[in-house]
């Protein structure tokens, strides 16, 4: 006998984040799923966006890596609160985990929520977590080809975050090449240039992040 | 690891649709998986094999489709498929895209005793 069940194989996923998705909504609070590669300078630039932030909008952080908790120590240390998820070997994070932590954030003072996903430009496109934004953080030094060679996650975004654009000098990379590249893959998302250590860029990114918030 | 998870969600569901139906055995198991996804077929056949031992999938034949990335060129318009993902349009050369498939992941059917 045949079974027709054309089921998507991360329907469950799906499922539990469409949940999240609810249950923040109901609260007011906008999850941003923040894509990148190890490296790229998402601790950092999470902390910029803060200071930049402070008194506007309360931001709390999930963090996820495969183990350690120095990124939560980081961020603790910047007076935001903080979850640590340790993945021990996982690849990216799973709707599962999102929602099993949320109890242990102080959600009544948290306007969004950030989640800094395991570095990682495959499999963390193929897992939604619940999140109302999903941006990719793409920095400088990992060359304006990368959306030739990892299109999925590129694909369905709403921002592109260049970080680290001080290295520009020293780097052999060209911003319209890398902005030629993502638009074969998605033609309409904002792609918003950032330097988190000398501050260039961060107030339109902070303007175009603000106006995405919930009320 | 990224197959490793996605082929335990998709034997899970297969597991749960077979006990649905009341299976004694499941003989095959067809998915379809977008080129896009970054799914190594041959990966995933691995993790079937390991994931399913001691299930009534045990025995499954696991077919996997795998469907091209399909693009429309908003240039001219061209509908194609992209071959080794280069990222323009065979017909007049312009890159700006729209993909229209490739990102499937599904278990499209189970054929059951």
């Amino acid at each position: 006998m045949q079974i027709k069940v054309v089921k998507n194989i991360l329907s469950m996923n799906e499922a539990i984040a469409d949940r999240t998705r609810r249950d923040l909504r109901s609260r007011g609070i906008t999850l941003l799923n923040l894509l990148a590669s190890p490296g790229a300078g998402k601790t950092t630039f999470i902390l910029a966006v803060a200071a930049r932030l402070a008194g506007t909008i309360r931001i709390g952080v999930i963090e996820g890596d495969l183990a350690s908790r120095l990124d939560a120590d980081k961020v603790a240390a910047a007076g935001l609160p903080v979850v640590q998820i340790n993945t021990e070997g996982g690849c990216h994070l799973e709707a599962a985990q999102i929602s099993a932590v949320l109890r242990d954030l102080p959600l009544d003072d948290i306007d969004l929520l950030i989640v800094e996903n395991v570095g990682n430009l495959v499999c963390t496109a193929s897992y939604d977590l619940g999140e109302d934004l999903r941006l990719v953080l793409s920095s400088v030094p990992e060359g304006h080809d990368k959306p030739y060679k990892y299109p999925r996650i590129f694909h369905d975004i709403d921002a592109v975050v260049v970080s680290k654009t001080d290295l520009t000098p020293y780097i052999d990379y060209d911003l319209d090449a890398f902005t030629e590249a993502i638009r074969s893959i998605n033609r309409k998302v904002p792609i918003l240039p950032i330097s988190a250590t000398t501050g260039d860029g961060m107030d339109p990114f902070c303007d175009w992040l603000v106006g995405q918030l919930k009320d | 690891m990224h197959e490793a998870a996605i082929t335990d969600s998709m034997v899970k569901l297969v597991l749960e649709q077979a006990r649905e139906h009341g299976a004694r055995v499941v003989r095959k198991v067809r998915v379809v998986v977008g080129a896009m996804s970054g799914i190594v077929p041959e990966s995933m056949r691995f993790y079937f094999e390991e994931l399913t031992r001691g299930t009534v999938a045990e025995d499954a034949t696991l077919e996997i489709l795998v469907v091209p990335t399909k693009a429309d060129c908003l240039a001219c318009g061209h509908g194609f498929e992209l071959e080794d993902y280069l990222w323009l349009c065979p017909a007049c050369g312009d890159r700006r895209l729209d993909i229209v498939e490739g990102k499937e992941l599904l278990v499209d059917s189970i054929e059951v005793d």
